[in-house]
């Protein structure tokens, strides 16, 4: 394990009485508190544990490759649904203001016309580099929104390769696939860090299995189901699955790292470790409307460049908290 | 149903190809219009397969990195049993543009269109037009596919003869069963 984060957890085990305070008064664990207080500042802190307690707003992206998303927000307003357009998200997404069924009941949905995404998430497919023609790898690809998001991108022209382990959820990422219309793919149930590809894709995605703290205000158990040894057990299997990451892509292919999550260790930790050990990557602007990453925790100074890294914040951007870094693998 | 696990992909046997063109025949369409390419997936322990139309960097990437397997691939073109085929919902959206000239169809009403999704049949009153007896594609008044269905002239006591669509496979599997 690396001492570094180590030394940084036993700081956020020993939480403040204002951390212990807030943990009690909004049900988290005391180490979580403590650490965004590190990351926030104080007020900041209580303005995300109140953005945390509304729920997350709905979100859809539309599928342009089958339908014009002008025609598909008329058809779904035809039937009582109020949409507003995100297009600081992605150009494709809209917040759902009023939904007289549920979103994901519709003839439309079931046409494939459009994927229930969070916001966050579906702008995390727009820091990709998308080749035309290329072959491009999601490593953790179900439920399947951004594997389907980037063959809607490519227009079905590039060759996506879909890597999922769990029998359950290679079930969704199929049907959702092939309810939105896309051929161009070849879906693997395999555990990412088994692939025995090297140099391989023009085009990297890992949006990597995370405690999941980025959406606390759909699943409101996180607050409190992931103790300190799961998040390093969680850091040390990102890590891993990034330096797996940078072996599959090609020399000058880019490898985008996101994770649904407000840890740092999930976050600024991992890519600071990386650029530790790998002197080929490089950091590049994400070009996205997200923050720009921590570049210091409990004291420990992250490399600079980490500064291109993103992260969306609930009480800031208004949706799912996300890290999203696009690295370049430079030979 | 689909694959489970990953497994070798083949080329369709003749008789395989023969079920399928079948199949295409049976609903009005050249075996041509309905493929380009046959490729079979193997279900461990069941007794039908799944049946795939890869386009050729599919192919080539399966092939060279892959030693042939994979989990699915490409167009899903439907699942092959002992002697049957039942076609997939993409092949319904990828024909539906040849109703109802060229292929057999039915189209339903908005009405007939919401029992058709939920899996019930749908009677005469919610059917707009039919060209065909037997098995068809259904489609909606805006020339959306629906799925699959056969389509039957039934004695009724009360009703007397009346014509009833039969689902086969309908969007609305997407919800029920596609996870």
């Amino acid at each position: 394990m690396d001492d570094k984060i180590r030394i940084v957890l036993e700081r956020a085990r020993n939480a403040s009485y204002t951390a212990r305070k807030l943990a009690e008064k909004y049900g988290y664990l005391p180490y979580m508190i403590e650490r965004y207080i590190e990351m926030l500042g104080q007020d900041n802190v209580i303005d995300l544990l109140e953005a945390n307690e509304s729920p997350l707003p709905e979100t859809i992206r539309c599928n342009d490759y089958l339908i014009d998303c002008n025609e598909l927000e008329t058809r779904l307003e035809e039937k009582g649904f109020k949409l507003t357009p995100i297009p600081q998200f992605s150009r494709y997404g809209y917040r759902v203001d009023y939904a007289p069924i549920s979103i994901g009941a519709t003839h439309e949905y079931l046409q494939g016309y459009y994927y229930v995404q969070g916001a966050s998430s579906m702008s995390i497919v727009h820091a990709m580099d998308l080749p035309v023609p290329g072959v491009i790898i999601d490593m953790a690809a179900a439920p399947g929104g951004k594997s389907t998001q980037i063959l809607q991108m490519t227009r079905d022209k590039s060759l996506l390769i879909a890597v999922e382990k769990s029998p359950r959820r290679i079930k969704s990422l199929r049907s959702n696939i092939q309810r939105m219309r896309f051929s161009n793919y070849i879906l693997l149930r395999r555990d990412n860090l088994s692939l025995g590809f090297s140099n391989l894709f023009d085009s990297v995605l890992l949006d990597a299995p995370s405690t999941g703290e980025g959406i606390i205000r759909k699943d409101p158990k996180r607050k409190r189901s992931r103790d300190i040894l799961d998040l390093i057990k969680i850091h040390e299997l990102q890590v891993k699955m990034l330096k797996k990451a940078i072996e599959l892509a090609r020399p000058s292919a880019s490898i985008v790292y996101a994770a649904c999550s407000l840890a740092a260790e999930e976050g600024e930790f991992v890519i600071n470790r990386i650029l530790e050990e790998y002197p080929e990557i490089e950091i590049e602007p994400h070009g996205l409307m997200a923050s720009q990453a921590i570049t210091e925790y409990f004291g420990l100074k992250f490399d600079d460049r980490i500064k291109n890294c993103g992260r969306y914040w609930p009480h800031i951007h208004g949706y799912e908290g996300f890290f999203v870094c696009k690295l370049r693998k430079k030979r | 149903m689909q694959a489970k696990k990953e497994k070798m992909i083949r080329n369709a046997s003749g008789l395989e190809k023969e079920i399928i063109d079948e199949f295409c025949s049976s609903i009005g369409v050249k075996p041509s219009r309905c493929y380009s390419r046959l490729y079979v997936l193997d279900i461990q322990g069941a007794p039908f397969k799944d049946v795939f139309d890869p386009s050729p960097n599919v192919l080539s990437f399966l092939k060279d990195h892959l030693g042939w397997n994979a989990y699915s691939i490409g167009f899903y073109l439907g699942i092959l049993g002992k002697n049957k085929f039942e076609p997939s919902l993409p092949l319904a959206h990828k024909l539906v543009h040849f109703c109802p000239e060229k292929i057999n169809c039915v189209t339903l009403n908005p009405e007939g269109e919401k029992y058709f999704l939920y899996g019930r049949p749908v009677f005469d009153e919610n059917i707009v037009e039919y060209n065909s007896l037997g098995p068809v594609l259904v489609e909606n008044t805006l020339r959306e596919a629906l799925g699959w269905g056969i389509l039957v002239l039934e004695d009724n006591t009360k009703y007397g003869r009346r014509l009833v669509l039969r689902p086969v496979k309908d969007l609305g599997w997407y919800l029920r069963k596609g996870g």
